[in-house]
């Protein structure tokens, strides 16, 4: 395997997986010295009766909720990350669980901020001021679809990022009582970001043993349960690898560079108002064509995670790069029947196809030119029937 | 008096100016003792008024009729119907 | 003079990139389904325009279309349209205006104009029967509106122009005629795309005749009956202006305060059109020809303005919490020397406000104080400093900057000044608006507030009163009326006059279809059949105009969802759904999943909002 001059990793987050991983927060909040967490739960979680489950599994123990705020939807904004932190400090709070994926994590990372440095809101830290230090204990419960972002050192409110290395939750819980999804299109939407993450990471040129060896097995669940998990969403299984492939992916892709995929449905998220895991999801198959056309060189890592070792070995060396890429496109195909597969099905409106493309160019540090870019882009926008 | 009940009648939409109310303050009002068990309909005859029909009354952001009995304390609003923008 | 009998069905379509023009025609089919207006504006686009362009590119197109009504001496009658693709909200946006321009264009003899491409360096356009004529406009880019429309009016009898911010592209940048607006959703920034800065029509070069001459006049004079006799029409907006409302609504908690976080302010009376009547010493100063009279001017500080209207003084008073009508008229002065629609530009305000409040942004805005707004409605106009931000509106600031939880807008269009949740069926009516946060495409708070025909605060049948209305001022807009002159119209059946209020209350509240169905407005549809000479046929004319209210209607649906609009995008801004006011003693957001289904439903789209092909064929929208 190829020796790096130079890399970093950074994962602080212990993982928890399988049946009766709830019931490790308590002794989890121990060993930080924590006993009152404030419950941050997103309002869908809420909704399919998760709550319940959750608060039921604290019944033997010690731990007292301090409270639950489980106003937060699609959008983490300030207001709600001040409004929970008041009701930290008045319940007496001493450590912090996200119950949900995407915005309830960001939301907990961004209370964590304000109630761990006493301040009331984050404008100094966007213009530049470094978090002091750790913070208090964050958790996340997984449930309902992920952003991408949840075991990232980085937290987005209010659409703007903040980076520290003490943003990274302490523990993820993957619970099967948790984690089966509402929907095949919410799951595939889930999918489709790990997939994308997954894939910028085990297609860049700066991959790096650690990067590699997380996001390994990322694919690998994608690729076994990934159209397992759409189809039954409330598949046990499937769900917790799904799960357990999201916060991988997320984890390896925090310390790798974005790819084509992630930045084209990035800025078409943005222009758009729609979720990144749909574009991921159209582009992906795309970026996949225009490498295999352009015969892209990338580590045979790709292969022997979406195929296994089995298919692995028993394909020539110098076809496994193609062959990584053609099952990506499979896995990535798995789900067309519960997303669109074309920007044009999505209505996307062709004047941000331009736009998109030049912004995507800029911020990958001239990896991707603009041209490469739209090129994608146009194929991505008339792509039914194209995917396998 | 006991059986008296103070209440006070905003005017808007220029009924203040057909009333020809001397001194009136759109903030103040038109304060006005009437006997309890009154209803709206005789507090503004009282103020004035030949014709109310077509005019709308609130309390308490609520839109009540001329014949609302009034309580001690009542504000209420007297405005024509209008359009907006 | 040359007489012209209803109507030219000339189409003057101008090409900026090429300094080409041609003339087509509107065919008669086309005028008895889209009428004319709003409805001829959004079919000429629709069949020309490609859906996906940029709204600022050279392949956006802006039509500005004339309605029937237009110079035959109707009442009120004297509107016109334009229609574009918005910078603002990326989707269709059609905006009325009652300036002088409109007359002008069609006494040249053009009921529609298109303008396409873009020009190689500024121009404007100077119209008359024969063509366009391409002048540079050296002279006046770079002025203000007030300068700019002075310059144009010495080649013709009305003018179209912007302002410094249409030519900076400032996304809310509005089109003037006169002291009336093409207001909403950024229209200014489009004709500054094109490099267009007015367009001068010279007028009077034709006399529209109606065919009818005789019916047409008796027609009239019932039309200024009902208008003279209704207690709005002739009263309080001939009084008070359309900030007449002002008291009514803040007695019901429906005006917006501090960026909507409350619906009553108890200093709101400084603000009202009461207040400023008898302060400002008000004479009417009115689109013509007009029989309402809502527009009125007054002396303020010394200098003769234009009286601010019900919605800039709550967007740019109550809403940021100023209660000084002085200050509020500096703001619409500057705005109408800039070239912005106060709308919007109140809502940008009232987030940037907010924002400020929570460190997201740093201004010298603050709720409640006028220090700074002058210097940022500059700013904003002239894109400089975070002002370029804000001229982009709330919607994409609020992406920018964050916020999008307080950022009040549908669609990108900033809201008018009604709180909904002092009156639920009006919330739903911003949630389906076609562009957005409007509140004239149905207006249901009009029945649930301001005529008190309906509980504000229940969801029943508020579907029904959207689609109903939202049908009827599409057909009004196409005519083209004034739409207030619906209120003088809808009371006047026998029925409606003679039933008890409690009555209709009742009837409204229980059974709406019935109750909408008994307002007759067919005084409307035969006005239209007497100007164009056509025989009108009682009920089935009233149908058939209704009708094509809601053709025009789901045309400019059907329009947004090539553009990537459905379910997602027809609903209101968190706050509205989410949190409850202060100002209600049981507090309540607006219901608007419950009443959004039962809409679709009722106006024939799918689930996801999207119309059906069926709709659409019953209709005879030509499926793209």
């Amino acid at each position: 395997m190829h020796i790096p001059d130079h890399y970093e990793f950074l994962n602080h987050s212990k993982i928890i997986s399988g049946k009766c991983a709830l019931e490790t927060i308590p002794a989890e909040l121990g060993g930080y010295d924590a006993q009152k967490p404030l419950v941050i739960a997103l309002k869908s979680v809420v909704e399919r009766g998760l709550k319940k489950k959750f608060i039921k599994t604290f019944s033997n123990s010690m731990v007292v909720l301090g409270g639950i705020y489980d106003e937060v939807r699609e959008y983490a904004g300030i207001s709600l990350a001040q409004d929970a932190a008041i009701l930290f400090k008045a319940r007496g709070c001493d450590s912090i669980i996200a119950l949900g994926c995407g915005p309830a994590v960001d939301l907990a990372k961004a209370v964590n901020v304000l109630v761990s440095e006493k301040i009331d809101n984050l404008s100094a830290h966007y213009e530049g001021a470094a978090i002091k230090g750790p913070l208090k204990p964050l958790i996340v419960v997984t449930a309902g679809r992920s952003n991408g972002r949840e075991a990232a050192n980085a937290l987005v409110v209010d659409n703007r990022e903040l980076v520290s290395d003490f943003l990274c939750p302490d523990v993820f819980i993957i619970d099967p009582r948790m984690t089966p999804g509402s929907c095949g299109e919410s799951v595939a939407e889930s999918g489709a970001t790990a997939m994308a993450q997954a894939f910028a990471v085990l297609t860049d040129r700066g991959i790096n043993p650690m990067t590699a060896a997380v996001a390994h097995p990322a694919m690998s669940y994608l690729a076994e349960y990934l159209a397992k998990g759409v189809k039954r969403p409330k598949n046990r299984q499937a769900s917790v690898a799904l799960a357990n492939a999201s916060v991988m992916a997320s984890a390896a892709y925090s310390n790798s560079r974005p790819g084509m995929a992630n930045l084209l449905a990035g800025e078409l998220a943005e222009a758009t108002g729609i979720s990144a895991g749909r574009f991921e999801r159209i582009i992906l198959p795309s970026v996949i064509a225009a490498m295999l056309k352009k015969k892209a060189w990338i580590e045979d890592d790709l292969y022997l995670a979406a195929a296994g070792i089995d298919g692995y070995a028993a394909t020539p060396a110098g076809e496994r790069t193609q062959r990584g890429l053609e099952v990506s496109l499979n896995i990535v195909g798995g789900l067309k029947k519960v997303l669109p597969v074309s920007l044009s099905e999505m209505k996307v409106q062709k004047h941000f196809l331009e736009k998109a493309a030049k912004a995507a160019a800029a911020k990958s540090g001239k990896r991707f030119t603009e041209a490469e870019c739209a090129s994608v882009l146009a194929q991505a926008w008339d792509a039914a029937g194209k995917v396998k | 008096m006991a059986n008296e009940i103070a209440i006070r009648i905003k005017f808007f939409s220029g009924i203040d100016r057909e009333l020809k109310l001397e001194n009136y303050n759109h903030e103040q009002g038109l304060a006005m003792n009437v006997p309890a068990g009154k209803r709206l309909k005789w507090a503004l005859r009282t103020a004035g008024m030949p014709a109310f029909s077509n005019h709308a009354y609130f309390r308490s952001g609520e839109r009540i009729s001329t014949r609302a009995k009034l309580r001690n304390g009542d504000e209420v609003t007297c405005l024509k119907p209008s359009g907006g923008g | 003079m040359r007489e012209v009998i209803g109507s030219n069905n000339r189409i003057l379509e101008i090409d900026l990139s090429t300094k080409k023009f041609t003339v087509s025609e509107i065919n008669k089919k086309d005028r008895n389904m889209y009428l004319g207006g709003k409805g001829m504006g959004l079919k000429l686009l629709y069949d020309r325009m490609e859906p996906g362009v940029d709204p600022l590119g050279e392949d956006n197109m802006i039509a500005f279309t004339m309605g029937v009504f237009m110079g035959s001496g109707a009442p009120c009658s004297g509107r016109f349209e334009a229609v574009t693709k918005s910078p603002l909200t990326g989707i269709m946006t059609c905006s009325s205006c009652g300036g002088p321009f409109g007359m002008a264009l069609k006494t040249t003899g053009w009921d529609a104009m298109i303008i396409r491409g873009k020009a190689s360096a500024p121009v404007y356009l100077a119209i008359d029967s024969k063509g366009v004529q391409f002048k540079p406009a050296k002279g006046i880019w770079g002025k203000d509106m007030n300068q700019a429309e002075a310059a144009l009016l010495k080649e013709g009898a009305g003018a179209l122009v912007i302002g410094q911010a249409g030519e900076n592209l400032v996304r809310i940048a509005n089109i003037r005629s006169g002291h009336r607006f093409v207001g909403r959703g950024g229209m200014g920034a489009v004709l500054g795309s094109k490099n267009v800065k007015g367009i001068v029509a010279k007028g009077g070069e034709i006399k529209i005749v109606p065919a009818k001459k005789e019916k047409f006049k008796k027609i009239v004079r019932r039309f200024n009956k009902y208008i003279n006799n209704n207690p709005v029409t002739s009263g309080t907006y001939r009084s008070f202006g359309t900030n007449s409302a002002t008291i009514a609504c803040n007695t019901t908690g429906t005006i917006p305060v501090r960026n909507f976080t409350g619906g009553s302010h108890g200093e709101v009376h400084k603000i009202s059109g009461e207040t400023m009547a008898e302060r400002f010493k008000t004479k009417w100063d009115t689109c013509k020809p007009c029989t309402i009279m809502c527009g009125h001017k007054g002396t303020i500080a010394g200098e003769e303005r234009h009286i601010p209207e019900y919605e800039t003084v709550h967007l740019l008073g109550s809403n940021l919490e100023i209660f000084d009508p002085v200050a509020v008229s500096d703001f619409n002065e500057l705005c109408s020397k800039y070239g912005m629609d106060t709308i919007s530009l109140g809502g940008i305000l009232g987030w940037a406000m907010e924002a400020t409040e929570k460190g997201l942004i740093k201004t010298s805005l603050k709720f409640g104080s006028t220090e700074g707004v002058a210097d940022m409605i500059r700013d904003i106009a002239l894109c400089r400093g975070i002002g370029k931000d804000l001229a982009q509106g709330s919607r994409l600031a609020a992406k920018k900057y964050g916020g999008e939880d307080f950022a009040m807008h549908v669609k990108g269009l900033e809201l008018p000044g009604y709180e909904p949740r002092g009156a639920v069926g009006h919330g739903l009516g911003y949630a389906t608006a076609n562009r957005g946060g409007c509140h004239l495409s149905s207006y249901v708070i009009s029945i649930e507030i301001l005529f008190n025909m309906a509980n504000p605060f229940t969801p029943k049948w508020k579907h029904y009163m959207v689609k109903f209305m939202e049908n009827l001022f599409a057909a009004i807009n196409s005519l083209h009326i004034c739409q207030f002159t619906a209120y003088a119209v809808m009371f006047e059946p026998f029925l409606v006059k003679v039933s008890p209020f409690p009555l209709l209350k009742v009837l409204m509240g229980n059974m709406a279809p019935l109750a909408m169905n008994l307002m007759d407005v067919s005084l409307f549809p035969e006005t239209w059949h007497a100007i164009l000479g056509k025989h009108y046929i009682p009920y089935l004319g009233m149908l058939k105009f209704i009708k094509a209210g809601e053709r025009v209607h789901v045309l400019e649906r059907y329009m947004n969802t090539r553009e990537g609009i459905s379910k997602k995008d027809d609903t209101l801004p968190l706050r509205l759904l989410t949190e409850g006011r202060k100002c209600d003693a049981k507090e309540h957001t607006v219901p608007l999943e419950k009443m959004l289904k039962k809409y679709y439903k009722s106006r024939g789209y799918d689930e996801n909002g999207i119309p059906k092909k069926r709709l659409l064929r019953r209709l005879g929208i030509k499926i793209q």
